[in-house]
């Protein structure tokens, strides 16, 4: 950015002082036709040749190029940092957190990858048998998946009323919960049984 | 300029529709996404769980939630909703899904129909975003745990309480001044 | 403090391990000897009980939840629900906050495990109720509030740390009463309370334990002689605990009597902020009372929200203590509500 500007700003001064640029180019002094030109004209050359050199340099100046390919030594340098030239600092992640179900770590705004993979493995099961119940025919119910033994403990009569059942001959899993409650090994909290010992 | 009344010809949606569409690159161009974006849709409403790259699934979303609040909208005795069921369903049994499944199932949501989840990286095999794009309402076991049960925490609690403490002194103002009216 | 003084001096020259508490700076605080010669009482009655246990048994320790059920063979009388916690998981290390064990008593995350049993842990998001866990941290943060109060004051002001009654997170605010010997009359700055604040903050971002110890009525006598209200407070508590024993709490040097469960740790204090202090006017003088609220670490809140629970919190907490709740002789009559500024 900063080479940029510059270049702008010599490129500005070239323009304006066609002096010193054609001292750069020839080597000595402009003719001094030039350096007395009305104001009017200031910019306008007499001789042919100058106009060439006048339109090369109107057209393009200066502009920054790579001259020679970067290594892959210098490249590497930038990307993962060098002490002395390109100098990284590591940063702690902060957006890794701990699932508070299974332990695991997972990212921020992410699921967790282990709770994640247990769910996913019994969806594709769920599907398979689906697709395979269903077939082509035209879906016209919902669909309920049902495990083994769970079809009879059903708390309402006809609660799968308008449902299509589709049964798996397995046991339900421990994570899976349908109910609001979360996984519960310790029964509810309203329970009098709970005794804290010596409490104030 | 007269405005048409937008909200009046379209549903709005309950999701954040991009202003600008994805190329989802294609080697058959814009044609080609829309296929692509067909199939997509047609899988969400065979499957109802989908794991997929992040921008397929956030596009997918946009149209499949169009659809269905169209089909909710007019119903399957309208014509238009019924050609762009049959063109955007590839599957034909899946046309009868979304009549009579799908809408009495969305008929009566303030939310919107479809969850989009952010799966985690499956770094270094797959390189994009994934994502986990889902019907509300399906059978599978839920993805993310309830969180209903969070009123016994202990910032819940406290602000509970907060909340009476706030009210009962707001009734007690308002009694003193209902007493201070009626003495003068 | 002769008499007091003569005493360090015997202790002095006896042990060696109270040299780490002798102050190196010019002005010694008056107090740092006395928490010297009562944190000795409490290392060494530690260590005393450590070598009674003796020949070391195994007892099996059946752990239930999450991230797996795990059956552990622990050392009798030694080993703590935290180092349960440290050979199952880095995730129950960090949050626990409580144990629970058979489903009945609830555990001090350092105290040493007794017999064969069943363990859980509980934390900040405990499910379905963290109603135990709550009632723990609250009683923690008063503990804490009371070592930072005692180390807050400049050397002319002694305060003499009564006591904090039973917790109760409902009423919004955690409490410490305080008498302090030469400030009759005294409304705290915002500023002050923006202190005591960043001090607790501080305080339990070093991550200090906390130490429970059961000890007999007159080693808790020896260890509070020099506060006069927790000497009267000490045989109530010996007569009415089932074995006659005091449970002392230590966190750095500072050491508290309380009967009940505390957090583990004290990094588990996420945000605090001490709200408001209200003077006391009891039988026996003026008592200062400390009010603030405070968070656990995973818990997530907006500022708004948590300033509405600073605004409850800065009214008077009419908590009672104990034995006022018992024997109805302390009542305190509260003077007019001195808000902070």
């Amino acid at each position: 950015m900063k080479g940029l500007l510059a270049l702008r700003r010599i490129q500005h001064r070239l323009y304006t002082d066609f002096d010193a640029l054609c001292h750069m180019i020839l080597g000595h002094a402009p003719p001094p036709a030039l350096s007395f030109a009305s104001p009017a004209e200031t910019l306008k050359p007499s001789t042919p040749a100058l106009t060439n050199v006048q339109r090369l340099f109107g057209d393009s100046i200066l502009r920054a190029v790579p001259k020679h390919r970067r290594t892959i030594e210098k490249r590497l340098k930038r990307k993962f940092g060098c002490i002395d030239d390109f100098y990284k600092m590591l940063m702690p992640r902060t957006d890794l957190l701990t699932c508070n179900q299974c332990g695991h770590s997972y990212q921020r705004r992410h699921l967790c990858p282990n709770c994640y993979k247990r769910v996913k493995d019994e969806t594709t099961e769920f599907q398979e048998v689906i697709e395979k119940e269903l077939g082509l025919e035209p879906i016209e119910q919902e669909v309920v998946v049902l495990y083994k033994g769970e079809r009879t403990k059903q708390p309402v009569e006809g609660h799968w009323n308008g449902k299509r059942i589709i049964e798996l001959k397995r046991e339900k899993p421990s994570w899976f919960c349908r109910n609001l409650l979360q996984r519960t090994t310790i029964g509810n909290s309203d329970s009098k049984d709970v005794q804290p010992s010596e409490l104030a | 300029m007269n405005q048409a009344e937008v909200s009046q010809l379209v549903s709005k949606l309950r999701i954040r529709i991009n202003p600008r569409h994805k190329n989802l690159k294609c080697p058959e161009g814009p044609q080609g996404r829309l296929n692509k974006l067909r199939k997509t849709v047609n899988a969400l409403f065979k499957y109802e769980r989908l794991e997929l790259n992040y921008t397929l699934a956030d596009e997918t979303r946009g149209y499949a939630e169009r659809l269905i609040s169209e089909a909710i909208r007019h119903g399957d005795t309208h014509k238009p909703t019924m050609e762009m069921a049959d063109y955007w369903i590839e599957e034909k049994q899946l046309i009868h899904k979304l009549f009579k499944v799908l809408v009495p199932r969305f008929n009566d949501y303030q939310t919107s129909y479809t969850m989009l989840y952010r799966a985690p990286k499956a770094y270094p095999e797959i390189v994009y975003p994934r994502s986990v794009l889902e019907l509300r309402g399906n059978p599978f076991p839920a993805i993310l745990p309830q969180r209903s049960d969070q009123r016994n925490f202990i910032h819940n609690v406290l602000l509970d309480e907060a909340k009476k403490a706030y009210r009962a002194e707001k009734y007690e103002e308002i009694t003193k001044s209902l007493e201070e009216q009626r003495d003068e | 403090m002769k008499r007091f003084s003569s005493c360090l001096y015997k202790k002095y020259s006896g042990s060696l391990c109270s040299i780490k508490y002798v102050s190196t700076s010019a002005n010694i605080h008056p107090k740092t000897e006395i928490v010297a010669y009562q944190n000795n009482l409490f290392d060494n009655e530690q260590k005393r009980q450590r070598e009674a246990v003796g020949r070391i048994e195994k007892i099996t320790v059946k752990y239930i939840g999450v991230p797996e059920n795990v059956t552990l063979s622990m050392n009798k009388g030694i080993s703590t629900p935290f180092h349960c916690a440290q050979h199952i998981s880095e995730m129950l290390v960090k949050r626990s906050g409580l144990a629970l064990i058979d489903e009945t008593h609830l555990w001090d995350m350092h105290r040493p495990l007794e017999s064969d049993c069943e363990l859980t842990f509980m934390h900040a998001q405990y499910l379905p109720d963290p109603y135990h866990f709550n009632r723990a941290y609250w009683r923690s943060c008063s503990l804490i509030l009371g070592a930072v109060i005692s180390k807050a004051f400049k050397t002319d002001i002694q305060p003499t740390l009564h006591s904090f009654p039973s917790p109760n997170v409902k009423s919004g605010s955690f409490v410490y009463d305080v008498e302090l010997s030469n400030l009759p009359e005294w409304a705290p700055t915002e500023n002050e309370l923006r202190i005591l604040s960043a001090n607790m903050v501080k305080f339990a971002q070093k991550s200090y334990k906390f130490e429970r110890l059961a000890v007999s009525e007159e080693l808790a006598l020896d260890i509070f002689q020099e506060n006069k209200f927790k000497k009267e407070q000490v045989p109530n508590i010996a007569q009415q605990s089932i074995d006659k024993k005091v449970v002392l709490y230590r966190i750095d040097d500072h050491i508290e009597i309380s009967r009940g469960p505390m957090i583990g740790n004290t990094d588990l204090l996420g945000r605090c902020s001490i709200t408001a202090v209200h003077r006391l006017d009891t039988k026996n003088g003026h008592l200062y009372r400390f009010q603030g609220v405070s968070l656990p670490v995973n818990i997530m809140l907006n500022h708004f929200a948590y300033s509405l629970l600073e605004q409850r919190a800065k009214k008077l907490n009419a908590a009672r203590w104990v034995d006022q709740a018992q024997n109805d002789t302390y009542v305190p009559q509260f003077s007019r509500e001195e808000t902070a500024v």
